[in-house]
This record gives structure tokens, sequence and C-alpha cells, in this order.
């Protein structure tokens, strides 16, 4: 056994010799706990690790003597702490030790199906309860935040956002959907992180509600020909679940993933339950029926974007003009307005490819 | 004009329904705000080493303690709340994100705190002014050390109304500091700022305790900056939620509350508008003697 502490030389090369040493023991592992208690013995590395892992360094000492169990977050971190050339030998030993967190792992990610009671008393609630003037906005911000602490609970990166079938125009067709309210975890923890804007035929949401099925999941990495989606920065897996009362539509719950295929058959059954619960956000007449609703290709963001510069300037306007007029908008109203505004700019727009 | 009922609560100072899920949504994503735009859950990068036990004081539907719990999976975090509402959410927040190491129990801060002699190694407590009355803080103060363990931490941290350059924003929050003065629940002596800031500093070495410090923090929250748009949905439901509470004072009308708040939304929209949200951290430790 080397003695780890007579060497408290903390440099690059002591920790190369360090490394070449362990290397040559492998076969010593029982369990992931002695290969990390053989790294850990070097102080340094230690201190690297737990750094990564963003835990004390004596959380590694209690993890190697089973004196507590890290979480399934933790697990993730500590996986890519690893040094390199170790990292699948440790894998090897957690898939053996922990099957269920390397299957979870596999599907992605771990998730509780049953949606819990006392959310369901909250929105019922804030439906109930939650003065108009807050009112849908209050619903939406307690479902989004319990979704996506449900669906993403070690905040692997997700944005689930709420889209909304856009008012008719005068042939009383839908023509496109909006992203109304959204909620993420890292990247898109903050609320300029997402761009909020219009979609169309050619995306999953449009696909989800123009469509026969309810739910829909599409992969970057694995093109659907009959389902084109455009993906915007960061995106890699997308599922949408339509929002519906009776044979009626007002849009979709949409979530993103920045992982590859990370959406399971539970993040399915937990979207048809929030998309179901999420229909109590809208009125009778944001329904509409499966013939009105004739979605139109939208530009991509980069073409949407110079619309959206000067919206606070468009509402503000739009709500002083009509008060002048002695006519009383309310400052959603005013939006919606200019929303409306918007669509119509946006739909008589040229489509370039992305 | 239309208002969230206000459920009777004996003891129950908060200024806002804490039986209202609008009000939890609105906590949920205020903890957020707060803790991005103080620069983390603890900016003022206290030294944890040997922490092993936290109490968040009045942790709402517990958006600090889930944060904290997830941040240091090595401790322990307890959040205390007067509302069964609230800590009914928060534990099922916890549950669903696997955060073990997370615990919700209800208690009135007011009141003595259900908890043994030195069972913590941190307490905290954020914005607790909507309900801690002036007159009540020494013996929370004291609670708290009561509970804390020798050579531990108390941190607390507050707000003032935003400072802005928009004529009705001002006017809500003058209204608003007029009604906690007139319910006893303002330091300032003539109801223009809620004065808990310039209070804050005094309380922890008052009360005995050692090493303390503070920091300051100056959120902008005006048009065009990151802060902007969360800071605005947090307004557009705090005003609306604290009006029920201004009514009862009966330093405005149902009518010009309306109407003020139809403006504010304007206004906070507008180009050039201009908002510091002034935040204040202060904490000490508690001597081994007390």
């Amino acid at each position: 056994m080397i003695d780890i502490h007579e060497m408290e030389y903390y440099n690059i090369g002591y920790i190369f010799y360090f490394m070449q040493y362990i290397m040559t023991r492998d076969s010593q592992y029982t369990s992931w706990h002695d290969l990390l208690g053989q790294l850990i013995e070097n102080t340094q590395m230690k201190q690297s690790i737990a750094q990564a892992v963003h835990v004390k360094p004596v959380t590694l000492q209690r993890w190697v003597s089973q004196q507590s169990t890290p979480r399934n977050t933790n697990m993730r971190a500590l996986q890519q702490a690893i040094p390199s050339n170790y990292r699948q030998l440790f894998q090897q030993l957690v898939a053996r030790d922990m099957p269920a967190f390397a299957q979870q792992q596999e599907q992605g990610s771990i998730v509780d199906t049953e949606l819990p009671s006392q959310f369901y008393t909250q929105v019922l609630n804030a439906y109930t309860h939650t003065p108009t003037a807050l009112y849908p906005q209050a619903l939406c911000d307690l479902i989004l935040q319990q979704a996506i602490a449900q669906m993403d609970p070690e905040r692997m990166g997700m944005i689930i956002s709420i889209v909304q079938c856009m008012p008719p125009r005068q042939d009383q067709k839908v023509r496109s959907l909006r992203e109304i309210y959204s909620i993420g975890t890292p990247p898109w923890e903050n609320e300029d992180d997402h761009h909020h804007m219009f979609l169309g035929a050619d995306s999953l949401a449009g696909s989800v509600i123009i469509g026969h099925r309810p739910v829909q999941s599409a992969n970057k990495q694995t093109p659907n020909p009959i389902l084109p989606v455009k993906w915007e920065e960061h995106e890699q897996s997308a599922i949408a679940h339509r929002i519906a009362h009776q044979t009626h539509i007002a849009g979709c719950l949409l979530a993103v993933s920045i992982h590859p295929h990370f959406f399971t058959d539970a993040h399915e059954k937990l979207m048809a339950q929030y998309a179901n619960i999420t229909a109590l956000a809208f009125e009778p007449e944001q329904f509409f029926a499966h013939q009105n609703i004739a979605l139109f290709p939208m530009p991509n963001y980069e073409q949407q974007k110079p619309f959206f510069l000067d919206f606070q300037r468009r509402i503000t306007a739009k709500f002083r003009t009509e008060r002048q007029h002695n006519r009383l908008l309310t400052f959603h109203q005013a939006q919606e307005s200019v929303w409306m505004d918007i669509e119509t700019s946006l739909l008589q727009q040229p489509l370039t490819q992305p | 004009m239309e208002h969230a009922p206000l459920q009777p609560q004996p003891d129950n100072t908060y200024i806002i329904d804490t039986e209202s899920a609008a009000e939890m949504a609105r906590l949920m994503r205020q903890d957020k705000l707060f803790t991005k735009g103080m620069g983390g859950i603890f900016p003022e990068k206290l030294d944890l080493t040997g922490v092993q036990r936290i109490l968040d004081v009045a942790c709402g539907p517990g958006g600090w303690v889930l944060e904290t719990a997830f941040a240091h999976a090595d401790i322990d975090v307890v959040g205390v709340d007067i509302s069964q509402t609230m800590i009914n959410y928060a534990c099922a927040q916890a549950h669903i994100q696997h955060l073990e190491n997370a615990s919700f129990a209800v208690m009135n801060a007011t009141q003595p705190l259900d908890f043994p002699d030195h069972s913590f190694d941190l307490i905290n407590a954020r914005m607790i002014v909507g309900f801690m009355l002036p007159e009540k803080w020494p013996s929370f103060i004291q609670e708290c050390l009561r509970i804390l363990r020798p050579g531990g931490i108390l941190r607390f941290t507050d707000i003032e109304c935003g400072l802005t350059t928009a004529a009705s924003f001002e006017k809500n929050c003058f209204l608003f500091n007029q009604a906690l003065a007139k319910a006893h629940q303002s330091f300032s002596p003539n109801g223009f700022h809620m004065g808990i800031l310039p209070a804050l500093s005094r309380f922890l070495p008052k009360a005995g305790c050692q090493n303390c410090g503070h920091m300051a923090h100056a959120i902008d929250f005006s048009s065009g900056t990151e802060a902007h748009e969360g800071f605005y949905h947090d307004f557009a439901s705090a005003l609306k939620l604290v009006q029920p509470f201004i009514l009862k004072t009966g330093i405005a009308t149902p009518e010009e509350l309306d109407e003020l708040y139809a403006q504010t939304l304007v206004e906070m929209q507008e180009e050039d508008f201009c908002a510091l949200l002034m935040v204040l951290t202060v904490w000490g430790q508690k001597p081994d003697a007390v």
C-alpha cells in the first residue's frame, strides 16, 4: 500500500504517478466505494473531486465508508469528476452496485409519475380564489413550477412551456401558436434565457395540435421525416402534449431537454397529467375545434426577433391611445392586441430555411 | 373591484393571505429572483465548515430551503412557516425533487419555536418584515439564539420597497408604507419607508452576537435589464395581492387602487423605467457564553 500521506507533493507529475500506480491495481476494486476511497487518499484529488461535486471533502469520506449515500444528482456529478482514465471503470462498478440508478440514468432521469395531492389542492385554490388580474398567470406559474420540479428533479437542463392557440383571424381559423409562459432549469433558468416565440405547423407543438395523437416526442439526433421540427439553441429532445377540453384544443404543453432522447414513458405520463390540469387555465372560448385550426409555417426565431424589439413600447402606446379615446383597455388586453399585430406581420413574412 | 379573500388567522400578521395559491406561486418565483439578484444562496461567502443543520424561518413554500438542500447535499435544512398550506406544498416539493435533507414544519415565528436548545448551526430568515412586528424582533432573536448552537450563525435578509422613476409605482409604495405604519408594522417614524434596512444592522450586535457583518445589494430591475421581466411579474402580483391589506387601513379606495395598479403596470413597461431594489443581509455569531 502506497503511503499517500508521505507524498504531499501537489504537482501534476505526482498526480500522474499516482494515477499510474492506481491503474496497475484495478483488479483490486470490489466496489465504487473502494475506487473512490483510493482516489481520495490524495488530498489534492479529494479536494478537486469534492469541488466538482459541490460537496465537502468529508462527505466523500462518508460515501466511501458508506455512512451516507450520494443522491442521484451527486452520483452523476461524481462520475464526471472521476479522472477520465478511471471513469469507465468507476461507471462499471456503479452499474454493478447500483443497478436501479444505472437503469434510470440510461433512461434519462428519475421521476415520480404521480402528482402530489397537495398540488391538486393548490391548483383548485388558485382556480377558485385568484383575483382576475392575476389569472391565469398565477395558475400557470403554479403548474409550471411543479412540472419542472417533477420532470427535471436533478436540474439536468429542461424548459417547459405552455403554448396557446392564437385567436382566430377573420376566416375563423387559428393560424399560429404562441409560447405564453415557460420555466426552466439551467441553461434556461432565467426569464430571458428562453425566447417566447410564435410556433406554426412546422413545429412539434404544431404537430401535436393538428395531428391525431395527443402526445408527440422528437429527437434532434434522429430526425423524423414526417415530423419536421426546428431546433433552437441547446435543444436536443422534446415532448409535447395537447391541452384539450373534450374535442376542442387550446394549445399544448411543451418540454424541451438539452439531452438527446431524454424523455421516457414516465415523462409522457406526467405530461398528460400536467396538460390535463393546465386546461383549467383557459377560458371556454380559447378552445378550438380541430377543423378551425389551420396552422401556417412560421418564421424561425431569428426572423421573428426584430418584431419583438419594440414590444414594450407598442403595448404602452396602445394602452395610452385607447385610454385617450376613453376606451377602457386593461394592460393584458393591450398586450394581447400587440401579439395579434405581430402575428399578422409574421404571417406575411417569406419563410427562410433555419 | 375583486380581491382574493383574506382568511382570518389568529396571530398571523403577514400582510398577504398566507393560504393564497397565487401568493405561493409568487413566493416560489421571488425566491429564485432574489437568490439570483444577490449572487447566490450565501453571497457573503459564509464559512459553512462544520455546518450540519440549518433552519430557515418563515420559509413560505420552501424555495430557499430547497435550493440550499440541493446545493449542499450533506447539510440538513429545515424550514418552518405559519401556513399549513405552504408547508404541505414545500414537503411535496422536497419529495418530488428527492431532497431527503430538506424537511418542514408548521410554526409561528413570533412564538417560541418548537426546537430544543442548540439545535442548529445556522439560522436564516429572509424577508420577514412582512409579518414581524417591530416590538417582536428582540424576542424573536433571543429565541433564535436559544436554538442556535454556540458559535452558530444567525443571518437575516430584508428589503425596502423599490426605488423607481415611475410616479404610480412610487405612489403604490407610499400607500403600502403608510398602511404598514398605520398597522404598527413599520420602523419608519413617518411611514415614508418600511424602515427595516437601517434598523436591521443593529439587532445582532445588540443581542450580543459577535463577528457581525453586513452586505448590501442593489438589484437593478430597470427596463432592459436581465431582472426586469422577473420583477415586473413579481410586483404585478404583489401589488395586487397587497391591496386588501391597504384597503383594510382605509387610506385608499378600491377604485383608486385599481387605477393606480393599471398605471403602474404600464409605467413599469416604459423604456425609461428605472428601478432599484435595496436588499441587506446581516449576520452574526452566537458567542459561546450566551
